[in-house]
């Protein structure tokens, strides 16, 4: 589409799109790994008195579900076009992350490598070793 | 092209120019103050010899007006199809019950044809009476600075109640809320008008000495950023709304202040660990602090 371009077929791009949502995170629409979807899922525990982190992944989940798994633990789930979009945001429950897994294996493998790095930029490197399974 | 002449302000000047001389000659100082008043600062080196010179031939050289009725100035279709796509945002009742019709023109954009993907999914209920009452109390307390007495419930369940003097109301797009900040008995701050149970005109006496302002403490945040994967450009497009500094320190080695208020600081903490390690926080020691409690327990987890 260029603009000042009338587009014949808004409605069915409209339809395609509403289509896709569910398994759009940001705005891609590719993965990297030439998968037509990817499947991403993670734990967070919590304490009894923190029940706002369920809550924070239900309003700010963009797609996906959530299931509370016990008085501690939610899973997140989500089958999306592009897995690599939603690392920033499984970042910031870092702290209570207790099992993560990406069917794209090298992202996996990045994001706990990242974590270790995380360690070792802050003089945490050693002792407990791989802290996310 | 949202923008129409017809609404410029020499347009807008002009009608002020002929609403007054409608009912009495001008004289050229009252004409040089309307034309100050309404149009930019050399405009009136432009209209003011225009008008008296009889270019645009609306006033005679005695400043009165042929023109015998004051001019109006309908709105333009464009302008009809703006204001039907605003009146369609359900914000807008939160206003006026007075939503026209507009039947004569389609809107030029509907709520579907924006899709907000980073919205969080608890949204304020903007159609709800009970909170269209509240938030005009509350818009109506702010403009005529009279105090209110406002239940509210806690993020943990929690219903409080306190004496309340709005200062301003902001709204978020992302979090799709409004909140209320202002000054109190006990404590003053923030107000999320969602969890407002309840709320009055307070009417007796207000307690001067008992108000407590909000304080609105700055933090500041330094570090370190390496910019790979796009880092700096996300950085800088995440923290868009902040206050900040950005010096290159290396090739690819950023060094960033932000400012933050503190009531925000478990925002700004999440916000930073959401860029791996491409973020480093240098300081303050409190801050890294803040970080590295994160990753103790993150690393404590999995175990």
């Amino acid at each position: 589409m260029k603009p000042e371009e009338v587009c014949e077929n808004f409605e069915a791009y409209r339809l395609d799109l509403e289509g896709m949502l569910p398994h759009m995170w940001g705005v891609s629409t590719q993965s990297e790994t030439g998968e037509r979807m990817e499947h991403v899922e993670f734990t967070v525990k919590y304490d009894a008195d923190e029940a706002h982190i369920h809550n924070r992944l239900e309003r700010e989940k963009r797609c996906g579900t959530v299931e509370k798994l016990d008085e501690h633990t939610s899973r997140f789930s989500a089958d999306v076009y592009n897995a690599g979009e939603l690392v920033p945001w499984i970042r910031t429950f870092i702290c209570r992350i207790a099992d993560i897994s990406f069917s794209d294996k090298a992202l996996e493998a990045r994001f706990k490598k990242d974590i270790q790095e995380m360690y070792a930029l802050y003089g945490l490197e050693g002792g407990d070793g791989d802290a996310v399974q | 092209m949202l923008f129409s002449e017809l609404y410029s302000a020499y347009y807008n000047t002009v009608a002020a120019v002929l609403r007054a001389a409608v009912k009495k000659p001008l004289d050229a100082k009252k004409l040089r103050g309307i034309i100050e008043r309404h149009a930019f600062g050399e405009s009136g080196l432009v209209i003011e010899p225009a008008l008296t010179g009889e270019k645009w031939q609306l006033l005679r050289p005695d400043g009165s007006t042929p023109i015998k009725h004051v001019p109006t100035m309908p709105l333009t279709t464009l302008q009809k199809r703006w204001l039907k796509a605003i009146y369609a945002d359900p914000r807008i009742r939160l206003f006026t019950d007075e939503v026209p019709e507009l039947s004569d023109v389609e809107p030029l954009f509907t709520p579907e044809d924006f899709y907000v993907y980073d919205r969080y999914a608890d949204g304020d209920p903007y159609e709800d009476e009970n909170y269209i009452r509240h938030f005009r109390l509350v818009l109506a307390a702010l403009k005529e600075r009279f105090p209110l007495q406002i239940s509210a419930v806690s993020a943990r369940g929690s219903v409080s109640r306190r004496v309340f003097m709005p200062d301003y109301l902001e709204d978020s797009e992302k979090d799709d809320k409004f909140r209320v900040i202002g000054a109190g008995y006990q404590y003053g701050g923030t107000i999320n008008l969602g969890r407002i149970i309840s709320c009055e005109p307070y009417t007796e006496k207000i307690r001067e000495s008992r108000v407590k302002k909000r304080r609105a403490e700055t933090g500041t945040v330094v570090f370190e950023l390496r910019d790979e994967r796009n880092a700096l450009e996300r950085a800088l497009l995440h923290f868009a709304h902040f206050r900040k500094e950005v010096e290159r320190q290396e090739e690819n080695i950023y060094r960033v202040t932000v400012s933050y208020d503190r009531d925000d600081e478990t925002e700004m903490v999440i916000r930073i660990l959401s860029f791996g390690p491409m973020v480093k926080v240098i300081s303050p020691a409190s801050f890294v602090d803040l970080i590295k409690d994160r990753l103790m327990r993150q690393k404590s987890c999995g175990q």
